[in-house]
């Protein structure tokens, strides 16, 4: 390596060392942490949906593939919508065919919620003034499909 | 894989070392940068070509490839190289399979890579020269298929962080032209992954012939 190009490493090194760690930190945050951060959780409806035709099949739901999912095994998605949308067909080379359209509409609870009197500013009193405050997450439900083969149409061929 | 993934590595480590040990016995390299660019065949290696449950098929076959290449000799054993390419892999003998068992379908794939090598030079004359490749890329295949009134991306094919190894001899039959023979090896962790969680890791091994200028 020439000096010029040690000199602009140098300066790099330099400028690099500036920065205090707590900054890499928050960088390492920014990028690794928060990405990683989705869960299959108390805020999203789920659907599993369980291939238990003896086939592989190929599925879609809510419009995103869900390819050669084995005989006994299961996809399972969330979604912040309470409505999945499922079709579900063999995957071709295995001498049958068949295919299935399902519409699920996961259940839904409000957050459980406390009520209690509060300041009314065009009143100047507590009159006539209620809050609502919750008291815990709203529950969204799980919905669980298992696909047979005499669920399955005969589709053509 | 972790022991695939460290066998890398430890790869990377001993042919840096093994060129910079031989580079001493070698003539100064000519000019410090290079474009190149070739054509030839990707072929799968390992199991991960594999149709999921079509007995004896190979879902994706040997396809065509092309590279571009652009290196810069950072020291007299040794450049580094940025190179890009694609691709397609054959999908051909799985639709005649299915085909086969009355199921009417389309299917097309391809490849693209992206690689940062370092490039120990193991001999260098006026005429011949041979280059080691060690590095790390990112191997993105891609595919769909068309099914009765079903049309789907082959979604368990994933984007992946690569280790790169390679080799390439070049023969200057002009002082700034050179024809090359260009052999790699790519081997992609998880990179097809089904939606019931099976993965497997992808290989492959580009094989090309082309043109490298220095100007």
């Amino acid at each position: 390596m020439d000096k010029g190009n040690q000199g602009r490493l140098k300066s790099l090194v330099t400028a690099l060392k500036a920065y205090p760690p707590k900054f890499y930190l928050l960088v390492a945050f920014l990028f690794f942490i928060i990405p990683l951060n989705v869960s299959l959780g108390e805020d999203q409806a789920t659907l599993t949906v369980i291939n238990k035709t003896g086939r592989f099949m190929h599925m879609y739901v809510n419009g995103a593939p869900h390819l050669y999912v084995a005989p006994l095994h299961k996809v399972r998605v969330a979604s912040g919508s309470l409505t999945f949308t499922v079709t579900a067909f063999y995957a071709p080379g295995q001498g049958v065919s068949g295919a299935v359209d399902r519409t699920f509409e996961a259940s839904y609870s409000p957050p459980p919620t406390t009520s209690s009197g509060c300041w009314n500013e065009s009143e100047g009193s507590n009159a006539g003034c209620t809050c609502s405050e919750a008291t815990g997450p709203a529950q969204y439900g799980d919905v669980v499909w298992e696909v047979t083969a005499d669920t399955m149409l005969v589709t053509g061929r | 894989m972790r022991h695939v993934n460290r066998a890398c590595f430890a790869g990377l480590i001993v042919a840096v070392f093994l060129a910079a040990g031989v580079a001493g016995q070698t003539e100064k390299p000519r000019g410090k940068f290079s474009i190149g660019a070739g054509a030839g065949i990707f072929q799968s290696l390992g199991g991960w070509a594999d149709h999921r449950y079509a007995p004896g098929i190979n879902q994706f076959t040997t396809g065509f490839a092309l590279e571009f290449i652009v290196e810069y000799q950072l020291a007299s054993w040794m450049g580094l190289a940025v190179t890009g390419g694609g691709g397609s892999l054959g999908t051909g003998e799985w639709v005649n399979y299915a085909q086969s068992l009355g199921d009417d379908i389309t299917a097309s794939a391809m490849m693209y890579d992206f690689s940062l090598l370092i490039r120990p030079y193991v001999l260098q004359r006026p005429a011949h020269v041979v280059k080691l490749d060690v590095g790390i890329g990112c191997f993105s295949p891609r595919g769909s298929e068309t099914f009765q009134y079903f049309s789907y991306d082959y979604s368990f094919l994933k984007n992946g962080f690569a280790f790169v190894f390679g080799a390439e001899y070049c023969w200057f039959f002009k002082p700034k032209l050179a024809l090359a023979c260009h052999v790699g090896l790519t081997y992609t962790d998880g990179g097809v992954k089904y939606a019931d969680d099976f993965s497997k890791a992808v290989m492959g091994m580009p094989l090309t012939i082309g043109i490298r200028f220095h100007p």
